[in-house]
């Protein structure tokens, strides 16, 4: 109950958070970054594409534009437990949670929930505005359905996928944590390589062998499988058997980025890095 | 309040430390910033830990709020061992830093007084009442729905010192909580805190450099230099057993240093303050012989400068400071700088 109370005062401090721009054009910067990414990403693919090809399928267009929208869309709150310390760390706050009866994780937990709930709108806005793009701009209307049924199997891959990205998140923050600044340097680096290997833009078995087998192992990859199952496949059977995996490997990398959080919060109360900030 | 339970004062320290010591390692160097720290706090007083900055009054507060480990001694908090129950610790204690920030400024300082009484899990219902109590006692109640951004940095610091009551801690450690404040608002932030260790039975642990709060309002006091306790007693006993009235001397042009002064015989220590409007230097000595103020004025006019006036001032906890370091905090600090 009291983790709970945490969990909910910290979503409703994050929601504050990522709504409450006092300067609109920052937020609204912010807020369509993950649709201007998106549309860019499916127009440059599009137009590389069909410049080497001469021809760039629908399906191929709809496969970019999903997988680019939904990894904008982990990226936008799985950077935010690194986000909310480097922050807490320099405004003072994250002292004062640290040593509350509920620690911090409970705090990042609530924060990134408050993420998630305004990242969803923002995906789907995306998907809808590179839909609409590619077809009024490229002329190519991408292969993507929208029915009751998909959007629910989207929504449940979205979900399977939380634990996931905070998990990530946890360990990015353990970095957070001991260093005194550039905390964005590991997680920029890791946005990098997340894209290679989620499936964002390419099959995983376009990959060499072995790195084919980390973007595998990645329930990242699942989720945006999943996500294509329900948006362009319309399979029930892709989608089964992307989640089938995607939940385990979800929760299997949650409780390894809380591992890692722990051992990150113990390193930096040995060497005093939990309240300090470098200049 | 909160509490549920008002547990009866025992013999038992609320605080206790023994061989405390910390050690940061800089880039070629170990710094010790805590050696051999041992204290005991009692419940429901004002406990002060003076000292000038760079002392090590900070990083004692931050080991005993569980926000650093130490590197070696044991410290502990109503019982528990800060390095090894930290969980246990947690809900006891509360901390605020005078020279920080409250909270989030996007949100109102109510908000911001809610959201960490869910922290600690406080029932929303018992949070509210807490929080209407608490601004009324600091005279916040008028700002409580305003963003934190707008408070002026007085009434930042009352929402900071409410924070640090809002889940009823049996233990607060304060951090210069009343730096940068004008007079009357450092007055009624001090009488709350005495209030809250006498009414609430709370104990109050206050790390200063500010000797003149320190005395107003603590208990007792243990004063911190270079990382040790130096004394521990009550204010009145350390001026008895420490403390010498010292001699003032108004002087100009000032002096441009105290090294011929300090090495006088008979000066047990020596300190200076210049008032740059006045252009004129007090000096404060503590001495053990008559001769040696004799002596001193004879260096001070063998300078070019002149003994503008001189007279006796009864101890206060400056001059027990000077008395056991044999200087004051200003030249200590600037030792440290050097």
């Amino acid at each position: 109950m009291k983790t709970l109370r945490a969990i909910v005062a910290s979503a409703w401090v994050g929601w504050e958070r990522e709504i409450g721009w006092t300067n609109p054009v920052a937020g609204i910067l912010v807020r369509t970054a993950p649709i201007t990414a998106a549309v860019l990403t499916a127009a440059m693919v599009y137009w590389f594409g069909s410049s080497r090809v001469g021809v760039f399928s629908p399906e191929r267009l709809a496969f970019v534009i999903v997988g680019s929208s939904l990894y904008a869309h982990v990226g936008a709150y799985a950077w935010l437990p690194t986000s909310a310390i480097a922050e807490g760390k320099w405004s003072n706050v994250f002292t004062h949670v640290y040593i509350t009866s509920t620690s911090s994780i409970p705090y990042l937990f609530g924060r990134g929930v408050a993420a998630f709930l305004s990242s969803v709108p923002m995906a789907v806005f995306s998907l809808v505005a590179a839909y609409f793009f590619a077809q009024g701009l490229l002329g190519s209307a991408p292969a993507m359905t929208a029915s009751p049924a998909s959007i629910l199997m989207l929504l449940g891959a979205l979900i399977v996928d939380f634990p996931a990205a905070m998990g990530l998140g946890f360990i990015l923050a353990s970095h957070a944590i001991i260093v005194g600044k550039f905390e964005w340097a590991l997680p920029t680096y890791i946005a990098g390589v997340l894209m290679i290997f989620s499936e964002a833009l390419f099959p995983a078995s376009v990959l060499p062998w072995p790195l084919s087998l980390i973007a595998e192992a990645l329930p990242f990859t699942y989720f945006i499988r999943a996500s294509r199952a329900a948006l362009i496949y319309g399979s029930w059977d892709l989608y089964v058997s992307a989640m089938v995996y995607a939940l385990p490997s979800s929760l299997v990398l949650l409780f390894l980025g809380l591992m890692v959080f722990k051992w990150g919060e113990k390193k930096g109360r040995q060497k005093g890095l939990i309240d300090r900030k470098v200049g | 309040m909160l509490r549920k339970t008002i547990l009866q004062p025992t013999n038992m320290p609320i605080v206790e430390t023994q061989r405390l010591r910390r050690e940061f390692q800089a880039k070629k160097k170990v710094i010790t910033a805590l050696e051999d720290i041992d204290l005991q706090v009692e419940e429901s007083v004002v406990f002060g830990l003076l000292g000038p900055n760079g002392a090590g009054k900070t990083t004692l507060i931050r080991i005993l709020s569980t926000l650093l480990l130490p590197t070696s001694g044991k410290a502990t908090v109503a019982g528990f061992d800060v390095a090894k129950e930290p969980e246990k610790i947690r809900p006891l204690i509360n901390m605020a830093s005078g020279a920080e920030r409250a909270g989030y400024d996007f949100i109102t300082a109510r908000g911001n007084l809610w959201f960490f009484s869910q922290l600690y899990g406080v029932d929303s219902s018992v949070a509210n009442r807490s929080i209407e109590t608490l601004s009324a006692a600091l005279r916040l109640e008028n700002y409580l729905d305003s963003k934190l951004y707008t408070l002026s940095t007085g009434y930042r610091q009352r929402l900071t010192i409410a924070r640090s009551l809002i889940n009823d801690p049996r233990v607060v450690f304060l951090d210069e909580p009343t730096i940068g404040l004008d007079v009357m608002t450092a007055k009624s932030i001090r009488e709350f805190l005495v209030s809250q260790a006498k009414d609430q039975k709370r104990t109050i642990f206050i790390a200063t450099h500010n000797m003149a709060e320190t005395e107003a309002i603590c208990d007792r006091v243990a004063i911190i230099d270079s990382g040790r306790i130096v004394a521990c007693d009550s204010p009145a006993s350390l001026k008895k057993n420490f403390g010498a009235p010292a001699t003032v001397m108004e002087v100009s042009p000032p002096l441009q240093s105290l090294q011929a002064i300090s090495s006088v015989r008979g000066v047990k220590g020596a300190t200076s303050a210049i008032d740059a409007d006045r252009g004129v230097a007090r000096l404060k000595l503590i001495v053990d012989d008559e001769g040696a103020v004799k002596a001193v004025g004879a260096i001070v006019e063998s300078s070019g400068s002149k003994v503008l006036q001189s007279w006796m001032q009864e101890p206060s906890l400056e001059e027990v400071f000077i008395s056991l370091i044999g200087r004051g905090f200003a030249e200590r600090e600037s030792e440290d700088a050097n």
